[in-house]
């Protein structure tokens, strides 16, 4: 009955991931900015090189103890080669502090997204 | 006009007399205004052997109090060797008012010991030869900067000094001169400040928003220093804080120095972090990196609650709003702290 569960849990994903197109570099960084704005440090870590690591938690501490949230996020890879990619987004991280809200777009940045052992990380901006 | 009286009387009443005389002479060691030397200290490591004394110079008259705190540990150390829970902090009155003293030169208390702090800071030897070093570096001899949150925004903080001549003018000669000089600093809205800023925030690329004529690939703190090359910056952070605080505080401070910027750390008044970590965290680096510290937590501790409160609409964000009477101690005592810095390394 479990391995049925799995198996039906990992043909969703592949459907999921197949309908939407979405490389999965392009869905390491959308997983890395939920991470970022949810402030789940092992998650963003996870998902990180370790070379980028300390990079990740700057941006993390960035946001302190402000209220964060994603808009209109949408992320795309450019591969190159079996291993690497670059994947550019749109949307915003909408940060509030009190009764005012900070806009940080998305779509200037440019991370290095590595696929290692089979992970996809983010490995640099 | 915006009042600047200090509430002397508050803060007598609160002092055991006998400590008043001791808390004189300490804030005359410690707080010498016209006094470059008398104001600098010791290497924090080499202080204890600068047993030394000095004779401060004569004093100019004037009409703001001297803020510091009462140093009975220093006098009276229990057996145990704890300290006992400081006092409020005294006024001392005018300088001019007391015959002058022989003083031993500023000993730095351990960062343990940092409520003991006095509130103006005593400013290491080292600090001249920083501030020299970035003069010939560049650095604008007329310029600080603040880094800081929404309680270091100008309309909040120091503003009223580039705005408002008429407190100008009531100043001391002292605190005039400083205003004078850093004409410009005190109004001006930068990229280091900004309601929520963390110490990480300020080394976060993203964080200005691409304000200010700051590139996306340009840290806060590196436009800041771009634009208007500080020879004195204010650290004025530590109510937003997070898990690496003292990492990024120490990236911070190193590029700081190693630009010959002269960093005043600051204590805040909240205890939001509720053990106190964050000034002891600020004492820590004023000795690791031999620094100024201006204790702002003891300029305010004989305050309500230490002069913070919560704000309408924000209460998630706890007790961390100063009062009226802690906004004028901040601002008056800042300056304080920049006029005490800049007199003693110029």
């Amino acid at each position: 009955m479990a391995a049925r569960l799995l198996a039906g849990s990992l043909l969703a994903g592949l459907l999921a991931a197949c309908s939407s197109g979405k490389h999965p570099a392009a869905a390491v960084v959308e997983a890395y900015m939920q991470a970022l704005v949810d402030k789940d440090e092992p998650r963003l870590t996870s998902l990180t090189c370790e070379s980028f690591e300390s990079d990740a938690l700057l941006e993390l501490d960035a946001f302190g103890m402000v209220k964060t949230h994603l808009e209109d996020l949408d992320c795309q890879a450019d591969v190159s080669g079996k291993n690497d990619a670059s994947v550019t987004c749109q949307g915003q991280i909408i940060a509030t502090y009190g009764a005012e809200d900070q806009t940080f777009d998305l779509s200037d940045r440019t991370y290095q997204v590595k696929n290692q052992g089979g992970d996809w990380l983010v490995c640099g901006q | 006009m915006r009042s600047m009286t200090v509430p002397i009387h508050r803060w007598l009443a609160a002092v055991k007399p006998g400590l008043f005389l001791a808390a004189l002479a300490f804030s005359l060691c410690a707080c010498q205004s016209g006094t470059a030397e008398a104001a600098l200290v010791q290497p924090y490591a080499t202080q204890a052997a600068a047993a030394e004394k000095i004779t401060a110079a004569p004093t100019s008259p004037t009409t703001a109090p001297n803020l510091t705190p009462t140093p009975a540990a220093q006098e009276t150390p229990t057996p145990s060797g704890i300290l006992p829970k400081p006092t409020s902090p005294v006024l001392a009155e005018p300088a001019a008012a007391t015959p002058t003293p022989t003083l031993a030169t500023p000993v730095r208390l351990s960062a343990d010991d940092w409520k003991l702090w006095p509130v103006l800071p005593q400013v290491p030897l080292s600090a001249r030869a920083l501030y020299q070093k970035g003069l010939a570096l560049g650095n604008d001899p007329h310029a600080f900067s603040i880094l800081g949150d929404c309680q270091s925004l100008p309309e909040t903080f120091l503003g009223v000094y580039d705005t408002d001549a008429a407190l100008v003018a009531s100043l001391t000669p002292e605190l005039q001169a400083a205003v004078a000089n850093f004409a410009g600093s005190f109004n001006r809205e930068s990229p280091t400040i900004k309601g929520g800023t963390t110490a990480g925030a300020v080394l976060w690329s993203a964080w200005h928003e691409n304000k200010f004529t700051c590139s996306a690939r340009e840290t806060p703190l590196d436009c800041e220093l771009r634009l208007h090359k500080p020879s004195i910056v204010i650290i004025n952070l530590g109510t937003h804080y997070e898990t690496r605080n003292i990492t990024y505080l120490r990236k911070i401070l190193d590029k700081l120095t190693a630009q010959g910027i002269v960093p005043i750390l600051a204590t805040k008044a909240d205890n939001r972090e509720l053990d106190e970590r964050l000034n002891q965290e600020m004492a820590l680096l004023a000795v690791e990196y031999d620094i100024p510290l201006w204790n702002f937590y003891s300029a305010v501790s004989d305050l309500p609650n230490n002069g913070v409160g919560v704000k309408k609409g924000e209460e998630f964000l706890g007790e961390i709003y100063l009062s009226d009477d802690g906004l004028e101690r901040h601002r008056f005592t800042a300056l304080q702290a920049l006029a005490a810095v800049w007199e003693a390394v110029r």
